[in-house]
């Protein structure tokens, strides 16, 4: 494949501009684009999208986060010959890799760092499905919609173990020693499940909201989304001395950051046509104001929030919205809320983005 | 050749002799399909809506088999075929979608109030002698009130029995194909005095259909099978035809489906385990009543009671229990009672009524027990002279529902007209100017507003507008060679189309969406004399259909064409027959069109043809008749998809015979 097809051509300039840049020992490893077949700059990000269940329309798209171009291509297919599938519902970056989670097609996936896969695991007969991701200390920690948490050597995606959680576990998180993932129940769950990183052998079950699918932490702080009862998207702050739940808002993304929560909260009173209220949750204070985003573009606020994620290195935010059929946005913020640009996900329903430099 | 110039002739004849005696109905049934009807494809000249017809011994010899296969063969019809012979296939006329088409089998419309739409996979045309499409209702005036309703019927009508020199005949049929397939299948007639007969008929299918396809991801492609398509049937019929000393007549029927299928569903990469199951079971009793009371009034009235029940299961582990189980049962009671009248010449009225109760319990615990009483009735005038023909009628549906649980929808009513014209230009040539123009609606199905937390009880029902302006001619050119040509341009509208609609938690349906539909549908059938013997008939249909998507400017959809639309469809027949072998020869093509509304290259889907042959022969033997048939369907092996990674099975066979005694 040309690289001109695929690149725009700011694109090459910058890759100069990038290996002129660099400082880091890093540089002289190239491990990362072994087997590429298009050049990438060293500071580079990906977006997951999605798709729509059955429609094999899942897509990995690279972006140049210092110009916000993307390729013009699903770059897992142009480095792999073949398409992601159906439904990849998660992605991580660790240690200079990519992992990626596709849930319908059952299986993961580790992809050197641009986007070559090195290694699969898809035998997920007895433990159902894969849904999320989770990686610490050489290990991936991957939902299974089974019930299970499943361990894989990171590098190898050997299994090694898995524990019984409770139905349906969705998103993951490793904290402070251990694995904390919440329980869907196909909808009637109401459970957090915890379990100690070294032993892996069983699973304590904390109550928490109905129909739960996300958790985050940062700074200690630990947060469970969920569809509720009454599909209110209540979004809960973890109490873990009394292993009880406080609910601090209702949200359907947010993003785990010091000592904040930021959430969208895409509402809608026909199922058509949304609003989307943004806020930021102190977890030192306790209270909720607005998330000012300036010079925003006003379609945000009319659109389905469906990724907010943080680039590491800059400190920007990307929000990622959706139609559900058509090809996802993503509006990128720099770190002082400052609105830059907006670029297409590629795909249907982005859902991650990872950085990596 | 001979029979069909005869026959060409009679039509010729039947047409200026229907034209000057019109009566309320009857009359407008002999018209149906008259004029090519001897040689297959026929849209009828005459009528005042479009309508096209296949004649069972057509669709005999060009090796149909299944409904689907006849209809996809109608111009401006469209059959979303899942693939294989499990695969579900519904029916859309001119995009306004499947739930707009009625399905009428025998005189009455078969509903299934809880999907909304009929799949006709499990229909066979071993028993059928004709099937015909209309465009907003055939012209039969005294038909019943859900016909009035729809904005396109599918009418199937299976043979009556006929007899000639026994009282009896037997048909014993059997029926092998590729990927399994074994279909074996018995009928028997009886007339048992001059005014009653009855006919009874069973078979049996199954077939593994584990059908071979290339799959493309990517730059690889991989040869794969269908997987867990496995299916069997059994399916019996019996009808009981009596005429009574006034010489009112009665039809009653009887009918009986089981199957239990696996459902391959969609192609996933990297993942072809498919563990779905689903059960059928259908049981119906309808009976028609026909009576001429007078000159001016006649009567026609039906019954129906309609028991279905399905069970669905997928095993993964995902499921409490490892299972997911759900069972649902419907019942229907229906009465329907159509008076006609003609108080005077070329004038006719008739006044339909159609009472239906239909129920849904399932096996989900909040499930609200939905039972919805429909009213409809049509009010219809026609005047029928010499050379014009017009139709108005209009239909008033009164729905409430009850509901166990839950909020209960609003009551509906609601007034739907529609006028239709046909004049003859030439008093001595059949050449006809035809022009209609319908409203019609379609409620909500039980699906639509009760399923599992996706139902929504708010939906307002989904209008349809079709208008329709054409031309019609059927003669003869070089003075053999007949011909019917017909041509119709349309215009269609869709408001406040159903959908599922995707939320930020979880499916649900919604009133979104407005849909344009412009068209041209064009149909030829022409009847080749070759030599002495030896006769040929070829037809054809086109096509050519923007759907555009005109819901919101805002969306990336806007302007773009509805998904699997193409903008040029078509199909053709040619049938040779002599005195040795009979051979047809079938094609249906389909052009570029998009799995998705958002027309994005990704979603591009290639065009196909896909070719047929089948050839035919009978043997008169001494104490009976026997048919050899054998089929090469996809004959070129063309690797295709109606819907994307549902794909359709590459170059296979069928055989059959069939022993009449």
């Amino acid at each position: 494949m040309n690289f001109k097809q695929y690149l725009v051509s700011a694109l090459c300039a910058l890759t100069l501009v990038a290996g002129f840049a660099s400082c880091s020992n890093d540089d002289d490893d190239t491990s990362w684009k072994e087997g590429s077949k298009v050049d990438m700059p060293q500071y580079r990000a990906f977006v997951l999208t999605e798709g729509s269940y059955g429609g094999n329309n899942s897509h990995l798209f690279f972006v140049d986060p210092s110009a916000d171009t993307t390729s013009v291509s699903d770059i897992y297919e142009t480095q792999n010959g073949k398409k992601v599938g159906d439904t990849a519902n998660d992605m991580i970056a660790d240690d200079g890799d990519i992992y990626i989670v596709v849930n319908v097609s059952k299986y993961i996936a580790r992809l050197n760092g641009s986007g070559v896969e090195q290694v699969r695991y898809a035998d997920f007969s007895k433990l159902g499905e894969p849904r999320d991701v989770v990686a610490d200390d050489g290990k991936l920690y991957v939902t299974c919609y089974g019930g299970y948490v499943a361990r894989f050597d990171a590098k190898t995606l050997a299994f090694e173990d898995s524990v019984k959680v409770n139905a349906n576990p969705e998103q993951i998180i490793v904290y402070n020693g251990k694995i904390y993932c919440v329980n869907s129940g196909y909808g009637k769950g109401h459970t957090m499940s915890i379990i100690d990183e070294d032993k892996f052998d069983k699973a304590e079950s904390v109550e928490t909201l109905t129909n739960p699918y996300g958790i985050q932490e940062a700074n200690g702080h630990i947060y469970v989304s969920a569809y509720g009862s009454d599909y209110s998207n209540p979004v809960a702050i973890y109490n873990a001395s009394t292993k009880t739940f406080k609910q601090i808002g209702n949200a359907g993304r947010v993003l785990a950051y010091g000592d904040n929560l930021y959430m969208a909260n895409s509402k809608s009173t026909d199922w058509v046509n949304y609003t989307t209220t943004l806020s930021i949750y102190s977890a030192t204070s306790g209270s909720t104001s607005a998330w000012t985003l300036a010079n925003a573009p006003s379609a945000i606020g009319k659109s389905i929030v469906y990724m907010i994620e943080r680039n590491p290195y800059d400190g920007s935010i990307y929000i990622g919205t959706t139609d559900y059929y058509s090809n996802g946005k993503v509006y990128h913020f720099d770190s002082t809320g400052k609105y830059k640009t907006m670029f297409s996900a590629g795909g249907i329903n982005p859902n991650s983005m990872v950085f990596l430099k | 050749m001979h029979r069909l110039i005869t026959v060409l002739c009679v039509v010729s004849l039947a047409i200026n002799v229907s034209a000057q005696t019109d009566s309320i109905a009857g009359k407008t049934h002999s018209l149906a399909g008259v004029e090519v009807s001897a040689h297959g494809v026929s849209a009828d000249v005459t009528a005042a809506v479009p309508t096209q017809t296949l004649q069972g011994t057509m669709m005999q010899q060009l090796g149909m088999v299944t409904l689907s296969d006849a209809v996809k063969h109608f111009a401006g019809t469209s059959v979303r075929d899942y693939g294989g012979i499990g695969g579900m296939k519904t029916v859309s006329v001119r995009n306004l979608g499947a739930h707009h088409t009625a399905v009428s089998y025998d005189g009455i419309t078969v509903s299934d109030t809880q999907a909304g739409q009929i799949d006709i996979a499990r229909f066979s045309l071993d028993n059928v002698s004709e099937v015909s499409m209309a465009l907003g209702q055939s012209g039969d005036q005294m038909q019943s009130a859900r016909h009035y309703a729809s904005a396109g019927v599918l009418s199937v009508e299976t043979e009556r029995p006929h007899f000639t020199d026994k009282d009896y005949t037997l048909r014993a049929r059997v029926r092998g194909g590729a990927f399994g397939l074994v279909s074996p299948s018995l009928r028997y007639w009886q007339r048992v005095d001059s005014t009653t007969s009855v006919s009874v008929d069973g078979s049996y299918m199954r077939a593994d259909g584990a059908y071979p396809f290339t799959l493309v991801n990517g730059r690889e492609r991989t040869k794969e099978k269908r997987n867990n398509s496995d299916i069997y049937s059994w399916q019996a019929e019996a009808n009981l035809y009596h005429t009574f000393r006034d010489s009112s007549s009665m039809q009653t029927k009887a009918y009986y489906y089981y199957s239990e299928r696996g459902l391959p569903g969609v192609v996933i990469l990297y993942n072809n385990v498919s563990t779905e199951r689903l059960w059928d079971e259908n049981f119906f009793a309808q009976s028609i009543y026909d009576k001429r009371i007078s000159k001016q009034w006649q009567l026609c009235a039906r019954l129906k009671y309609n028991h279905s029940w399905n069970k669905y299961e997928d095993t993964n582990v995902k499921y409490d229990g490892g299972k997911q189980t759900d069972i649902d049962r419907q019942d229907e009671y229906y009465a329907s009672a159509t008076i006609g009248w003609k108080p005077v010449a070329h004038l006719s009225f008739s006044l339909a009524e159609d009472g239906a109760v239909n129920t849904l319990r399932n096996n989900i615990g909040e499930s609200p027990n939905p039972v919805r009483f429909t009213s409809l009735t049509a009010v219809t005038a026609r005047y029928h002279d010499a050379r014009l023909l017009v139709d108005g009628n209009l239909v008033g549906t009164f729905i409430t529902e009850h509901v166990s649980t839950g909020t209960k929808p609003d009551n509906r009513r609601r007034l739907s007209p529609s006028l239709s014209a046909s004049y003859r230009l030439l008093a001595d040539v059949p050449l006809f100017v035809r022009a209609m123009f319908k409203s019609t609606f379609r409620v909500p199905s039980f699906n639509d507003m009760y399923y599992l937390r996706i139902g929504n009880v708010g939906l307002r029902p989904e209008k349809a507008l079709e208008y329709d302006a054409g031309m019609t001619w059927s003669g003869r050119l070089f003075r053999k060679l007949g011909v019917q040509l017909t041509l119709d341009g349309y215009y269609s509208a869709v408001h406040d189309k159903i959908v599922a609609f995707p939320t930020t938690y979880i499916w649900k349906m919604a009133n979104f969406g407005r849909v344009h539909i412009t068209g041209l549908d064009a149909t030829l059938a022409m009847d080749i004399p070759v030599v002495r013997n030896i006769s040929a008939s070829l037809t054809a249909s086109y096509t050519l259909q923007k759907a555009i998507d005109k819901t919101d400017k805002e969306r990336e959809s806007y302007n773009d064409q509805l998904p699997y639309t193409p903008e040029n469809s078509g199909s053709a027949t040619a049938m040779v027959n002599t005195p040795w072998v009979n051979i047809g020869y079938s094609l249906t093509a389909c052009g570029e069109r998009y799995s998705m509304g958002n027309n994005a290259a990704e979603y591009r889907m290639s065009p196909y043809a896909e070719h047929s042959v089948t050839a035919s022969h009978e043997f008169v033997l001494r104490h009976c008749r026997l048919s050899l048939s054998a089929s090469i369907l996809n004959l070129t092996n063309k690797q295709y998809e109606i819907i994307q990674y549902y794909p359709m099975p590459g170059r296979n066979w069928q055989m059959s015979a069939t022993a009449t005694f």
